[in-house]
């Protein structure tokens, strides 16, 4: 998959999948076979800051509650971490940070979606004034697997991320096809 | 009172402010909750939670005007981010687009009010979050195994939310967009270690003494006119020009039909006081001798 760069968001390739993330060392054996099972994984941010080795931002536990009680039962969901390792971090500045989340490719769609939703539920009058930070790690059948970060306004999540991902669906060179008349 | 005796008054916040006895309305609504709970009606209880909220964002929305008024300029920024996290809680259970309860008012003046503070960084802790209870069931929450109370979400008349009860601060950042508003840095006099506000609130106070009530219409503007060289004496020709864009006098402003400044333009719904300036130069020092004044206010009224 190609790179690219845009004014709010990122394109890279990445060879980070989801064997990658569930063979960590701080992933027992026994939870791993459940992990197997998700297509949705969210992982957490590795080696903060030093005696902040694993964390998740502040909200993850509230993500992950909503997208395992989704009517849609085609997210499967589940959290790359076990429970006494489990730990958020509440940065306290004015932004949405979305864990980072490995996500199948066919199922992004819908899981942006999700997320776009869960942000909308949470922050009522507020969203047109709420910014985010989202990462996500498209894998695709084929094994590649491309890395979006996405920092800007909620709505850019239904608009920038989601075009991204179609370009990524045609397997199109990002360098010079960048939605806001960018190329880089 | 009943639910429609209260919403009424609640209906009618702007012209009954001053006198609605907000004791017999949070009796009345304790004792509303406490039935429908009583009788496990949720859609009750959550309408009675929605009264109960409604009443403390107005309360807190006159509060904060009172604050400012009198001078208590911090304190009323605290009630004004009180009154924006109650309205954002709210407004996920009771939209109010047609300005139901003055709740759009308040929604708007608030953040009016909110932008006339000289605050503009904020010291912003990193909380590093190891666990946490449900304010609704009290259970420890774990990542796998959901009590089933959803934040936001309001169960038996109370908002469900994450009390954390084991952290540590692992960081302190200062930030110009904070999530804890509170949070204002403040200097610390070196020989008495007595906390120094020393902002200027000068535009803070002009608009709420301009304002016959808390529900007066007002709009503000922040622009740049040019004012007199005159104002701006001892300052040389060579020196840093008044204008703050880092070049010399002579070569950015001096030449100019005066000196280019920040100005505060506000418009009023309801002509202010008797007495109340149209124009004013404002800031620590009016006239200080080299330093330029900060900012300047002006009253247009509205015809």
């Amino acid at each position: 998959m190609a790179d690219s760069t845009n004014e709010d968001i990122q394109v890279t390739d990445s060879t980070e999948d989801f064997e990658f993330w569930i063979n960590k060392s701080y992933i027992p054996e026994t939870l791993k076979p459940q992990l197997l099972l998700a297509n949705v994984l969210l992982v957490p941010r590795e080696d903060y800051r030093e005696g902040v080795p694993l964390v998740f931002p502040v909200g993850t536990g509230e993500l992950f509650a909503y997208l395992r009680e989704l009517g849609d039962k085609s997210i499967k969901p589940e959290i790359c971490i076990q429970e006494e390792d489990y730990r958020e971090l509440a940065l306290h500045f004015d932004f949405v940070v979305i864990p980072i989340a490995i996500v199948r490719y066919l199922l992004a769609p819908l899981f942006v979606r999700a997320v776009y939703d869960f942000i909308k539920h949470q922050k009522g009058n507020k969203l047109q004034k709420t910014k985010v930070i989202f990462e996500m790690t498209v894998v695709k059948d084929g094994g590649t697997a491309a890395h979006i970060r996405y920092e800007g306004p909620v709505e850019g999540l239904q608009t920038l991320v989601q075009s991204k991902l179609n370009l990524l669906g045609q397997g199109t060179s990002e360098a010079t096809s960048a939605p806001n008349g960018d190329s880089k | 009172m009943t639910v429609d005796e209260i919403r009424t008054t609640l209906l009618g916040v702007a012209s009954n402010h001053d006198s609605r006895d907000n004791g017999l309305i949070s009796s009345s609504l304790k004792t509303l909750k406490e039935d429908a709970v009583g009788r496990n009606d949720q859609p009750a209880a959550k309408d009675i939670w929605c009264l109960e909220t409604t009443l403390a964002v107005q309360n807190k929305y006159l509060a904060a005007f009172a604050e400012l008024r009198a001078g208590k300029f911090y304190e009323g920024w605290c009630s004004l981010e009180r009154v924006e996290i109650n309205l954002q809680h709210l407004s996920v259970h009771l939209p109010y687009l047609a300005n139901e309860y003055q709740l759009g008012f308040i929604d708007s003046h608030s953040r009016k009010f909110q932008s006339l503070f000289p605050y503009k960084i904020f010291m912003s802790p990193e909380i590093l979050e190891i666990e946490k209870v449900c304010t609704i069931c009290r259970q420890v929450v774990f990542i796998r195994r959901s009590c089933g109370h959803r934040v936001g979400e309001i169960y038996n008349g109370e908002m469900a939310a994450r009390e954390v009860t084991k952290w540590t601060i692992v960081g302190t950042a200062m930030v110009e967009h904070p999530v804890q508003k509170y949070s204002v840095p403040f200097l610390q006099d070196p020989q008495t270690h007595q906390q120094v506000d020393h902002y200027d609130y000068s535009t803070v106070r002009y608009a709420v003494h301009a304002l016959a009530s808390p529900f007066d219409g007002w709009d503000v503007q922040w622009t740049k006119i040019r004012h007199p060289h005159s104002r701006f004496p001892g300052v040389g020709r060579n020196d840093p020009c008044p204008c703050e864009s880092g070049m010399k006098y002579k070569k950015c402003c001096l030449p100019e039909s005066g000196v280019l400044r920040p100005h505060c333009q506000f418009s009023f719904d309801v002509p202010p006081p008797l007495g109340t300036p149209t124009f004013e130069y404002a800031g620590r020092n009016p006239l200080p001798p080299h330093a330029p004044s900060k900012f300047i206010t002006n009253l247009v009224r509205s015809s």
